[in-house]
């Protein structure tokens, strides 16, 4: 232990690292006065600074400690700024986890107590850390890290969100493995216990409302909302709010859904236009037995065209089984809502003229051959292309094609380079993370684990504790003995990581070097 | 006598002392893995522990010069305490988590508390001396503003008296609270207390490097380059074992990169080109290294060169 008058001194201390300023490494030792004399001076320099020993401010130091069964730290004095980051807490009191306490205790912010006495921090390195506890190996990559500024967690398997889940947002539901709410008291947690619960319980129930609407018919959802739609249209209102409660965080969708069949049957003209007059007509077809059912009967539902070359003004009452319970329908004419529509020509810049042009010369709509208007609906038209398939066949040789070995390229009548490149390429590409589930069965153990999460700490990044948010890289740690890792080790750790880039850490005698493995895609030399 | 100390296998430095000896008089290296005191928080500049590789704690232990121990207070506790956890904790859990609270700090306290009357009165003792020699100035300057301000108001009295007032009530006035004195977070373990020498001639958990193939060329390697006067640092960076240095690292570049081949294996060719291809894109001469079953170290140079 240091003196007090050294512990005093140490107040006006050299607070900077001295730049090493001794001039260019020379070659050889050529035992030289002045070769001596800065060997002596950067020494000296070096030896200082190993032999400054921790003081610091009572005031500014945390006191935390050790408890080993729980394998923690305890803070008995209110966390520092490092509370932000770092830190969780259990049973209301603020906790350390022990290569965090390491840590800032290397920094110069904790003071460890352990049976009655103070840590030194070799005592804390052989006490926290170590096989049992967190290996020193996994430290040091820590501390690396911690000391290039990194926000650093431990990784855990069950925080990793899908991507689905996060466009979701269900970040909140989903709760780090500690507690890392910070709460006064024991007391007080308790109080608090069946709020979070009651919490955690409207989430889950938001959470399996979302896929519910998914899941059910997307047509179920169209078809419902077009039909208010339009009612409420009739009636003269221009807002999108519509009356079914079940909808209600989705109406700009909603509307995209309803104003598409106008469009359509303005676009593609007669086709369409011929398909829904069938259909409202109830032909034959449609009254053919569907292979699957629907719970709705389309041959019965009028699906109303009201673009500008049919005006169809006169929109019937819908079907009330149809409608929610609480919303009422009825018939209506909508020539008053018709004059509404834009129906001036639309006028095109100068290149989109050239475009249409163009596609006029090398382009066919499929609707203008006359075959695939005359078939009514989807299943003609697949029985079509199925015949005409057929008929292509018939005229290919067979000596080429009826054998098992038939040629890369189909004859068709457009090919372009890059389409042909792609039909006689034998070898497909593959990808880092392509066929995990067949390598996951052979490497269910994987032979090492993801260690850490790392967050950036710069002012873009808005990690906090209770919601950490997507981390910029996650680190695996290995020794420099180790082999370099297998591939099924690659591929296995890379799908556990999702989306978040992984990293290897490896440390040679407390040195740290980082790789990655990364998709390399070919570029292709050619134009479409 | 040097303390090496082993954790999970890895062998640390903890005395700055010993540091300056293993570089100074045994002409070893080692590897700096902690945060630097005056600044912790940069990876440029690292301090203590240092990190030894496993042929230079050999070396050191073998030439008499360091001892090679195990602290028993941390992976061999962990096993006493959970075994005698169930009879002792059992009894009473929740009061001696209470209980403990206090007492456990409370030999602490009791230095902390000594510690600040001593630093009291030191931080007394300065305060009056810079007060003493700045006294004069003080004073002056305190005199200059009161004429000043006599000059303006045309008071008559005029004081320049002696010590300033400061100085006489200085031991009641004094300010120093307890959160501003000086503590130390010490680096290494006062004691060497609980600990236990590692035997190095067997193979252990500690020591697995014992009669390891690979370990014992490198280390024949090791010694015969470091007794040849060159300084040696481990060689990952440059894809080989060792970087050999003519002179302390922190001078001199390495001219070397040495690696270990047992002696009688053959090295695929591709193997040889790739170390030279290094060797030269570095400015470093590949040295290929092997140690015969007598313990003779044979070197072979690897030289790029052009048929021109």
């Amino acid at each position: 232990m240091l003196s007090p008058e050294e512990l005093l001194a140490a107040r006006s201390r050299e607070k900077s690292i001295p730049q090493r300023s001794h001039g260019q490494k020379d070659f050889l030792p050529d035992g030289s006065e002045a070769q001596n004399e800065k060997l002596r001076l950067c020494r000296a320099e070096q030896w200082e600074l190993l032999k400054e020993e921790r003081v610091e401010r009572l005031g500014s130091l945390v006191k935390g400690i050790w408890r080993p069964k729980e394998d923690l730290v305890e803070l008995t004095s209110p966390a520092g700024k490092f509370w932000q980051t770092m830190g969780f807490t259990h049973q209301g009191k603020q906790c350390l986890l022990p290569e965090e306490a390491v840590y800032l205790l290397e920094c110069g912010a904790v003071q460890l107590f352990y049976h009655d006495s103070l840590l030194s921090v070799q005592e804390a390195y052989e006490r926290l850390l170590g096989d049992q506890r967190f290996p020193v190996l996994h430290y040091q990559v820590y501390s690396h890290l911690k000391r290039l500024g990194y926000i650093v967690t431990r990784f855990d398997p069950s925080s990793v969100q899908s991507p689905y889940q996060r466009q979701l947002n269900l970040e909140n539901s989903i709760r780090p493995h500690r507690k890392r709410k910070r709460s006064t008291s024991p007391g007080l947690e308790n109080k608090m216990k069946p709020d979070t619960a009651r919490g955690t319980e409207e989430e889950e129930t938001q959470v399996t409302a979302v896929p519910s609407d998914h899941s059910s018919a997307d047509k179920s959802v169209v078809c419902s909302s077009a039909l208010a739609a339009s009612e409420q249209d009739t009636s003269g209102l221009t807002s999108s709010q519509l009356p079914s409660g079940a909808h209600h965080d989705k109406p700009e969708t909603q509307q995209v859904l309803v104003l598409s069949p106008p469009q359509d049957s303005q676009a593609n003209g007669a086709c369409s236009d011929s398909r829904n007059s069938k259909a409202s007509e109830a032909s034959p077809s449609s009254a053919k037995p569907e292979p699957r059912t629907f719970r709705w009967d389309f041959s019965k539902i009028c699906l109303p065209n009201c673009g500008s070359d049919r005006p169809c003004v006169h929109l019937p009452a819908p079907e009330p089984s149809l409608l929610p319970g609480n919303v009422a329908g009825r018939e209506a004419d909508i020539s008053g809502w018709m004059h509404k529509l834009n129906m001036r020509p639309e006028r095109l810049s100068r290149r989109e003229r050239e475009q249409l042009e163009w596609e006029r010369k090398y382009k066919s709509s499929i609707n203008s051959d006359p075959k695939v208007q005359k078939c009514s609906n989807w299943k003609e038209y697949k029985e079509l292309q199925l015949e005409r398939g057929r008929s292509h066949k018939h005229r290919r040789p067979a000596h080429l094609w009826a054998s098992t070995v038939t040629p890369l390229l189909k004859p068709g009548p457009s090919h372009t380079t890059a389409s042909v490149l792609d039909q006689i390429s034998v070898m497909e590409r593959s990808f880092l993370l392509d066929d995990y589930e067949s390598w996951a069965q052979s490497y269910r153990k994987a032979e090492s684990q993801i260690s850490f999460n790392v967050y950036q700490a710069d002012g873009a990044s808005e990690f906090k504790k209770s919601r950490p948010g997507k981390p910029y890289t996650r680190m695996c740690v290995r020794s420099f003995s180790d082999q370099v890792p297998s591939l099924g080790t690659v591929k296995s750790l890379g799908y556990q990581s999702k989306d978040v880039p992984l990293i290897f850490a490896l440390v040679d005698n407390g040195e740290v070097a980082f790789y990655s493995f990364k998709d390399f895609e070919l570029p292709v030399d050619v134009y479409p | 006598m040097i303390l090496i100390h082993l954790l999970e296998g890895k062998a640390f430095v903890w005395k700055a002392d010993d540091v300056q000896m293993i570089r100074e008089q045994h002409g070893l290296v080692g590897n700096l893995v902690g945060a630097l005191v005056r600044k912790p928080r940069q990876n440029s500049r690292l301090g203590l522990p240092l990190q030894l590789m496993p042929e230079e704690v050999r070396l050191l232990v073998e030439i008499g010069a360091a001892v090679l121990v195990r602290g028993l207070s941390g992976e061999g506790k962990i096993h006493k305490e959970v075994a005698l956890e169930p009879e002792s904790a059992e009894s009473s859990p929740s009061p001696n988590d209470v209980n403990d609270e206090q007492p456990e700090t409370e030999a602490y306290d009791k230095y902390l508390n000594e510690s600040y009357k001593e630093q009291r009165k030191l931080a007394l003792e300065d305060k009056r001396r810079t007060l003493e020699s700045l006294a004069d100035r003080i004073a002056e300057g305190r005199s200059r503003r009161k004429r000043q301000r006599s000059d303006q108001e045309d008071a008559t009295e005029s004081s320049f008296q002696g010590p300033i007032k400061e100085l006489q009530n200085l031991e009641e006035t004094f300010q120093f609270p307890k959160e501003a004195m000086m503590v130390h977070l010490p680096t290494a373990h006062p004691s060497c207390g609980d600990t236990e020498e590692v035997d190095m001639c067997q193979a252990s958990v500690h020591w697995p490097y014992a009669g390891q193939k690979e370990h014992e060329v490198r280390y024949k390697v090791f010694k015969s380059l470091w007794q040849k006067g060159y300084f040696l640092t481990s060689g990952s960076k440059f894809g080989g074992d060792f970087l050999v240095y003519p002179g302390d690292p922190m001078r001199f570049h390495a001219h070397f990169i040495a690696i270990c081949f047992p002696y009688k294996e053959e090295i695929p060719l591709s193997d040889i080109v790739t170390a030279g291809r290094l060797g030269t894109n570095v400015k470093k001469t590949v040295l290929l290294c092997s140690a015969d079953e007598g313990g003779e170290v044979t070197f072979t140079s690897l030289q790029w060169s052009g048929l021109q």
